[in-house]
Order: C-alpha cells, then structure tokens, then sequence
C-alpha cells in the first residue's frame, strides 16, 4: 500500500471510529489528563501497524491497539489496577457500538458542526464562518474583516485545532456536555 | 509522549494546513516538499495531521448554513457600484464580490467587439478533447454541444447539452465561465465536470473551487469533492466520497462506473452512449442493485453478463436490447 492509499484508508476508517476509542480510553484510564496523548499514540501505532497491510477490521484493529497500549502503559506505570484489565477484556460489546453510532454521526454532522462552531472563540468563529459558510478565500476573508491575511491564517491554524477539539467532544454523543469542559480545561494552548 | 510534545505537533501542522489554504489548497512545490519531509519525519507528525485536515474538510459541510442566519458579526461589505447593485436585486452581502465580478465580466463582454468563437460537439459513444488558446483542456463526453470563447478579456463556455470535463489554466485575471442554460459556472483556474440535461445541471470538483449560480439563487462555492445539482432555481450541494468522484469520471477513460445503482439508472447511463438501447421491460429488473465497472462503448457484453449473473433474459430486436425477468 503506497502512502496515499495508507492515508486514505486512515482517514476513512480510522478516523470515523474517533468518539468510539475516545470512549473506551476514559473508560479504562484514569487520567483524563492523558487520553488525548493516547489517542494519539494509537493512531501513530495503528497507521504503522496498516503500512505493511490492512487489517480486515480497522475497528477491531484501533480497539485491540488501544488495549494493548493500555497494558503497557499500565505496566510501565506499575499500576496494577484489577478494574484496569477487567474492563480492557470486555471488549466485546464495544464491537457493537459502531454502526448506529456511524449512522447517528452522518445524520447529525451538520448539528455536530454547528455546536462545534459555538464552541470557538469569537474572532476565531467569524473568520471560521466566513471561510467554511460563505465560502470566502482567506484574501477575501481579510479584506471582509479588515485584518491582514496573516492574521487570518493564524486564526485559521487555532480554528482548524479548535474544530478538531470541538468535533471530538461533541462527537462523544450524550457525554458531550461532561466531556467538553474538562477538554476545554485540559487545553490551556488552545 | 508528553502533553506538551502533542500540543506542539498539532499546532505544527494546523499552522501547515492553514498555510495550505490561503494557497487555495495547493502549496507552492518548494513548501510541498517541506510538508512531506516534515509528514515523514515521524508517524505522530502524520496521524496529527491526518486528523486535523480532515476536521477542516469536515467543516465544509457548514456551507449547508449559506444564507439560514444572520451569522456575521461584522458590518457587511462596501455596496458595490450603483448599476451593479441594481441589475442583481436579491443580492445579498455575502459573497456579493465574487458574483458581482462574474456579472460584470459578462456585461463588459456583451458591450465589447465580437469574439472569436469555436464550436464543438460529439456524436453519441464519441469522446473528444480539445485546448483552448489559453491553455484549459476540455474533454466532451458522449453527445455534447459547446461553444467556447476566449480573449484576452474573457474566457466563457457554453455548454449547450452534455457533459464535459473541464482542467482550467489558471489565470487570476480572466476568471473562466461556463454558462449552462440558466446557470453559471465560474472559476479561476480548477478541475471539474459539468453536466447539463435540459435545465438540469450536474457539478463535480476534483480540484480548486468552483462558484455556481442559478438564476434564481445564491451563487454557491463548491470545493474538492463536492457535487450540486442545479435545476433553474434551486441548488442541491453534497460531498462525494473518494470512490464516487473516481466513479463520476470514469467516463473520461471510457468507462461507467456503477456502485450501488439500479439497472433503470444504469440502462439510462449506457443509453447515452450507445445506438443501441438498452430497454428494461420489467419493474422487478429495473430494481436490481448492481455495481462495477463497464466499457460504456460495449452494452452487448453488460447484457451478457446481466443474462450470466442475474439469469434475465435478454433479446435484441433492431437497435433495442430488452431485459426481462426470467418468469415473465
């Protein structure tokens, strides 16, 4: 699989599983502190896991990477925690959660989106708005604000971060409203 | 890792990808090169922002929200000269600039000395491309009539019937425009394909943005991917996922590309290209769900293998193929 395959396999079914992982990390972890670093950790393990070929399942994949990386953290970490691994071993009812969750997700994106937005600092939000809603460039955008491009592509770099953030705590479905404080929080650089 | 070394890196390539889109989502080469040594350097660098870029191209679906709300907090634009303000009443301030531009141009045109234009159309199964003076290349599919214009004020199409495929040159200052029947098509320089039916409009973008207008309606901005639908005034937008613009294209190689589609919507495909017509008697065939990939010159061999896989049956009678349910 050459590298543009690679990534658009990740992208399309690796990525969706997002709320999914993010979900089975708190679960199991303790330290919220550290979820966003884990999540990280497995997809840098699962995209060079797939580089040499694909799994037949990217969510078996994802969930059975995140697992064994909880062990070894947990290891490493001398943790020893019996709820830890008795939770990481039931993995099996988290294969279901997927498909009406997906089905939820492509319903319901536009809203996510939207929530999403509101969640952005202001300055932030409006140059998100014009550049997404009204399909402005960013040139246009800074005539349209009256700031200098520059600017705007700085704002671009918090908003694309921030959508991420927003995206992946509204994403967490009905644990969204918990969820999102304490990422807000957790995020001072954001 | 740490916290800190994440946070790093997300804003690393957030920074990347905002950079990207002021280029109009293509890096000048020597950055481009900076990028993918900066993606390969390590697997975190890629996953962040693979994850990151897809969140923004996620937030293209926003344009959905054109024109539902009051969303700016600033005060609109400037108005634009008198007359232009006039000549396009409903205009409303956001995105007012680019249309206004589009109008412009083409009443400046109107006024201006005749220009030099070219015709071009294919017969039906006939594929055909040309260059323009200006360097775009235009691919016509099966049974499609234009006419095309180019000076060195303007570049205009007209896409009288059919379907083409457009790879725009870029040139800031002669933004290129298709107008098909009550729609206009415009752009600086891009890939897409066009589609007209009557009053029917199809839009695809492979590459760049792409401005649509009904007459009636707000123009819209389509990116990558996107698709519209057009009728006189009304705009459907939606996002096509990668093997649908692969499958809407395929007919530059000859090929129809079917996924998930009913027999009725892939007989009406192949009619387009062929003599021969295919012709589904039945209801129960026309709804069979097929997929694949077929030579659009070649409709004998699609009805063999509609007798091999499904078992229909299939006579030829003139210049018509019909396709029947076994038992009727």
């Amino acid at each position: 699989m050459n590298t543009d395959e690679l990534n658009a396999w990740f992208v399309d079914q690796v990525l969706p599983l997002e709320a999914m992982l993010e979900r089975f990390l708190r679960r199991n972890w303790r330290d919220m502190d550290e979820i966003s670093d884990l999540r990280q950790e497995v997809y840098a393990r699962v995209y060079d896991g797939c580089a040499r070929g694909r799994p037949d399942s990217a969510q078996a994949f994802v969930l059975t990477t995140a697992r064994n990386l909880l062990i070894d953290r947990a290891r490493r970490a001398q943790i020893v925690s019996i709820e830890t691994y008795a939770d990481m071993d039931a993995l099996a009812p988290t294969l279901d959660e997927l498909s009406p969750e997906r089905h939820l997700a492509a319903r319901s994106e536009l809203k996510l989106l939207q929530i999403a937005l509101n969640l952005l600092p202001a300055r932030c939000r409006e140059v998100i708005e014009l550049r997404k809603i009204e399909g402005l460039s960013q040139r246009e955008v800074a005539s349209r604000m009256g700031i200098t491009e520059d600017t705007v592509e700085r704002q671009v770099s918090k908003g694309v971060r921030a959508l991420a953030l927003a995206l992946q705590a509204t994403g967490l479905g009905s644990a969204a409203a918990s969820a999102a404080a304490p990422l807000r929080k957790g995020r001072k650089t954001q | 890792m740490k916290n800190k070394e994440l946070t790093d890196i997300e804003a690393r390539a957030a920074d990347w990808i905002a950079e990207r889109d002021r280029q109009d989502g293509r890096l000048p080469p020597e950055r481009q090169a900076e990028l993918d040594a900066w993606l390969s350097a390590a697997t975190a660098h890629r996953v962040a922002f693979l994850r990151l870029d897809q969140a923004w191209q996620r937030a293209d679906r926003l344009r959905a929200l054109q024109g539902a709300a009051p969303v700016f907090t600033q005060a609109p634009a400037p108005r634009p000269s008198g007359w232009a303000w006039v000549a396009r009443s409903p205009v409303r301030h956001a995105a007012a600039g680019l249309s206004l531009a589009t109008l412009a141009l083409v009443l400046g045109l109107n006024l201006g000395k005749p220009a030099q234009t070219q015709n071009y159309a294919t017969e039906r199964g006939q594929r055909e491309s040309v260059t323009l003076t200006d360097g775009s290349k235009l691919t016509l599919n099966t049974a499609t009539q234009l006419r095309t214009e180019v000076t060195p004020q303007a570049r205009q199409v007209w896409l009288e019937h059919g379907e083409a495929f457009f790879d725009i040159a870029h040139d800031a200052k002669r933004p290129f425009v298709v107008h098909a029947g009550k729609q206009t098509v415009t752009v600086l320089g891009t890939k897409f394909s066009l589609h007209r039916d009557g009053d029917k409009l199809r839009v695809a973008v492979l590459e760049g943005r792409v401005q649509v207008q009904a007459e009636q309606s707000r123009p819209a901005v389509l990116m990558r991917a996107d698709t519209a639908l057009a009728d006189a005034g009304n705009l459907l937008l939606t996002k096509l996922s990668p093997q649908q613009l692969t499958a809407s294209l395929g007919w530059l190689q000859g090929k129809l590309v079917f996924n998930e589609v009913s027999l009725a919507e892939a007989a009406r495909q192949f009619n387009r290209y062929g003599r021969k017509q295919l012709v589904i008697k039945d209801d129960a065939a026309s709804r069979i769900v097929i997929g694949g990939v077929f030579d659009a010159a070649n409709v004998e061999a699609f009805a063999r293998l509609l007798h091999a896989g499904f078992g229909l049956q299939v006579q030829v009678q003139n210049e018509e193929i019909q396709i029947s349910s076994p038992a009727s």
